[in-house]
């Protein structure tokens, strides 16, 4: 039963669900496991919203449930103002699941031209955006080959061309770096950074925390199908009682100095380091230093 | 309504060709409202459609068994060029053509099948509709289109397996005629393509029916005559032939001995005037060249059974004249109509069901389906084999299309399965049986259309319900 009833909708509103349920039955009707229980959102236009949770907590049930693949046992969602079985919304909708379901004897250029015309794109249209898709996901020189000589990263590469084929205004990843090297990775999360800048509305389903942590506008955290918070990622992961202070060129003395000032005002220093650059940021510095080099 | 439609038509009776008449209007209103879908979604959903079923027709084309089905059709093919049948030319090519179009007919059948079942079954299975099903399609659309697509391949089979059966039969003089049939003569190509490959239409005007199409009685020594009335176009260019179909009371026999034939116009020299031994309860043809009935006038069949011997036999006749209608290609072509009309059944049934059932269930609706017509159609041709037997040494005159009616009937009742051989099968025009396009039409709107989508429909529905993304 809905007990969120306060969520709003307005224009701005791309998807919006309330009091979802999914029960998974067994062939004779029974409920055999509760996948998503009572679960509310609302996911505004432009931002890139977050689904998180460890394996099982119902991120992938509610996308199919947004998508149509399933049906709810309870509550409601509206997808661009529509039922998810309309057909008519589906034009606006693009979607990479957590694999990349597609047809192996089709090559990039094939695949790309099929969910076109499913798309009922023009001709021109089709082979242009084929072209710079194929492109923008670095399948170019291998756009001729059919898929199923393919790796999973390229596999995933064209996944990621089909959901964007249609110049979607909502896109769902399902896991979209799971799996991924970090060149690839990085790659997805500049390209859905990308995707914001245009204006487009992102729905994100991940168990990788820092991805979420880097791309996200707003979370919604699942765990056992029942949802645990939700919020800004700025807002959730502030730790309001500690200040930090970065400074360059600080000599070992200032340090101390700047420890003994903050004792006297009252303040309790946690800790002192020099900064970390992630281990992300290292690799990328490697591979591009490489890449110059060739 | 239908009434109305048929008047809408010109030059049409609506009591003979309404199927016709519907079929016609059925596809100018599918048009119709693939036109003027508001917005232009029909013309979209019609591209749409398209694409899925230029992808069913890929897929259909890289999988072993399109190729083992092929090669299985060729080889039976082969085989039967290579038999003697009974020694002469027609036989030969009567073998051909029902081997190849019968093994056409099942595998094409079983192609369909096995395509249909495995692709959606497949797709729900692997994901791959998950991605698919996603997009702006309905998913009737998606089932119609794979059924299309696998359509597609199937003609594309039975095409290529008539054009291979023509080449064959074609090339059956090419052989020595073992032994020749005393009555027609089949060894070169012409007489061959006249005598036994030309289905023909025996009608005869109405003024000569009550005539001509009973049996009659002829007593040893007495003759009888059938009248037929001609007129230059009723040839359409081919030789006209008379067909006979002659019972005696030595039942048992396998001929008539000594029968005498004269065969000719009102008072003019006979075109044809011979005494010879002729088969018992077996139609046989004698040919009138096209240049002699290209005339208005009244052609005289009359037979005389002979005298010779203390007990000469009475003997039953029939006379037919039969005016050339379909020659060997035109035959192949009605044959790949009913052929292809019978795969777009299958398909559109076993697409629709793949998509809640899984595929071996699938394959198995589909073997029912195939399997099911087929045998009733054996027992319908066993009884009205029984019944014809019985019809040709009755002398009840009163109506000998009684046994026709009952056949018909219980093939009504039999059809329990969708059975397109309401128009009489791919190879009825083998026993000589010519296929009107009106019945072409019945059979296309009553199997196709109304049969075909109706059994389909439960599985659509139940498809357009069903979760594909567990």
């Amino acid at each position: 039963m809905p007990t969120e009833t306060t969520i709003p909708i307005d224009a701005d509103t791309v998807l919006w669900c309330s009091g979802l349920t999914k029960d998974f039955t067994d062939i004779w009707g029974r409920p055999t496991v509760r996948s998503l229980e009572d679960f509310s959102m609302s996911v505004q236009r432009g931002e890139i919203f977050g689904l998180l949770g460890p394996n099982g907590a119902g991120k992938t049930t509610t996308i199919k449930l947004i998508l149509g693949l399933i049906f709810p046992t309870a509550g409601q969602v509206r997808v661009l103002g529509a039922d998810p079985r309309d057909v008519e919304s589906k034009q606006r909708i693009g979607y990479l699941p957590e694999e990349s379901y597609l047809h192996r004897f089709l090559n990039a250029e094939e695949t790309l031209d099929l969910y076109g015309r499913l798309f009922d794109l023009p001709k021109e249209v089709r082979v242009e955006r084929s072209a710079k898709l194929i492109e923008r996901v670095g399948l170019k020189h291998a756009r001729k080959r059919p898929l199923k000589e393919y790796s999973k990263g390229m596999v995933r590469r064209v996944g990621l061309a089909t959901c964007l084929i249609n110049d979607p205004e909502l896109i769902l990843l399902d896991e979209p770096t799971s799996g991924m090297d970090p060149i690839l990775s990085r790659e997805i999360k500049d390209l859905i950074l990308d995707l914001r800048a245009q204006g487009k509305t992102v729905l994100l389903s991940s168990h990788l925390l820092g991805d979420v942590e880097d791309l996200c506008d707003r979370v919604v955290m699942l765990y056992r199908g029942r949802k645990q918070l939700e919020g800004k990622v700025s807002d959730l992961l502030e730790v309001g009682e500690v200040t930090e202070v970065s400074v360059k060129n600080l000599s070992d003395t200032a340090a101390q100095a700047i420890r003994a000032e903050a004792l006297k005002h009252g303040g309790e220093v946690v800790d002192t380091h020099r900064r970390r650059e992630r281990l992300e940021t290292l690799f990328m510095r490697v591979v591009e230093r490489e890449r110059s080099k060739n | 309504m239908l009434t109305f439609l048929a008047a809408m038509t010109p030059g049409t009776q609506p009591e003979e060709t309404w199927p016709a008449i519907t079929l016609v209007w059925v596809c100018i209103g599918t048009l119709l409202a693939i036109l003027v879908w508001p917005r232009g979604r029909g013309r979209r959903l019609a591209r749409q459609i398209f694409a899925v079923a230029v992808l069913a027709f890929r897929e259909g084309l890289r999988l072993k068994v399109l190729w083992t089905v092929a090669l299985m059709a060729l080889l039976l093919g082969g085989l039967a060029f290579f038999t003697d049948a009974d020694g002469t030319h027609a036989g030969r090519a009567f073998v051909i053509l029902n081997y190849c179009l019968s093994s056409g007919e099942v595998l094409g059948a079983m192609l369909v099948v096995l395509l249909s079942a495995l692709s959606v079954a497949r797709e729900i299975e692997s994901r791959v509709m998950h991605t698919f099903g996603t997009k702006p399609i309905p998913r009737w659309g998606i089932l119609l289109g794979k059924a299309l697509g696998f359509w597609s391949i199937e003609i594309l089979f039975i095409l290529g397996l008539a054009g291979f059966t023509a080449l064959l039969v074609r090339a059956v003089p090419m052989r020595p005629e073992a032994r020749s049939s005393g009555m027609t003569r089949t060894g070169t190509w012409k007489d061959l393509r006249r005598n036994a490959l030309t289905t023909r239409q025996f009608n005869v005007s109405d003024a000569e029916a009550g005539a001509t199409a009973r049996m009659k009685l002829i007593k040893a020594g007495s003759s009888q005559t059938w009248f037929f009335t001609t007129t230059p176009e009723m040839s359409k260019g081919e030789d006209v032939s008379v067909r006979l179909l002659l019972s005696s009371t030595v039942t048992f026999a396998s001929h008539i001995e000594n029968l005498g034939i004269k065969i000719g116009f009102e008072n003019e020299p006979l075109l044809i005037d011979v005494v010879k031994k002729v088969p018992q309860d077996r139609p046989f043809e004698l040919y009138i060249p096209v240049e002699q009935m290209n005339r208005n006038g009244r052609l005289a069949v009359t037979l005389i059974p002979s005298a010779k011997g203390k007990t000469a036999p009475s003997v039953a006749g029939s006379v037919k004249m039969g005016i050339a209608a379909d020659g060997l290609y035109a035959n192949l072509l009605k044959s790949v109509l009913l052929i292809a009309l019978q795969g777009w059944i299958l398909a559109i049934i076993t697409t629709s069901w793949s998509g809640i059932l899984s595929f071996p269930v699938t394959v198995a609706l589909g073997l029912i389906l195939v399997l099911g017509g087929e045998m009733s159609r054996q027992v319908l041709d066993i009884l009205q084999a029984g019944t014809q037997r019985a019809t040709t040494i009755s002398m009840d005159s009163a109506d000998v299309s009684v046994p026709k009616q009952v056949a018909d009937q219980l093939r009504f009742m039999l059809q329990l399965l969708p059975d397109f051989r309401v128009a009489g099968g791919p190879t009825a025009f083998v026993e000589g049986e010519f296929v009107s396009m009106w019945v072409l039409a019945k059979a296309v709107l009553m199997m196709g259309l109304v049969r075909g989508i109706g059994w389909a429909i439960p599985g659509i529905v139940l498809f357009q319900h069903r979760e594909v993304g567990r």
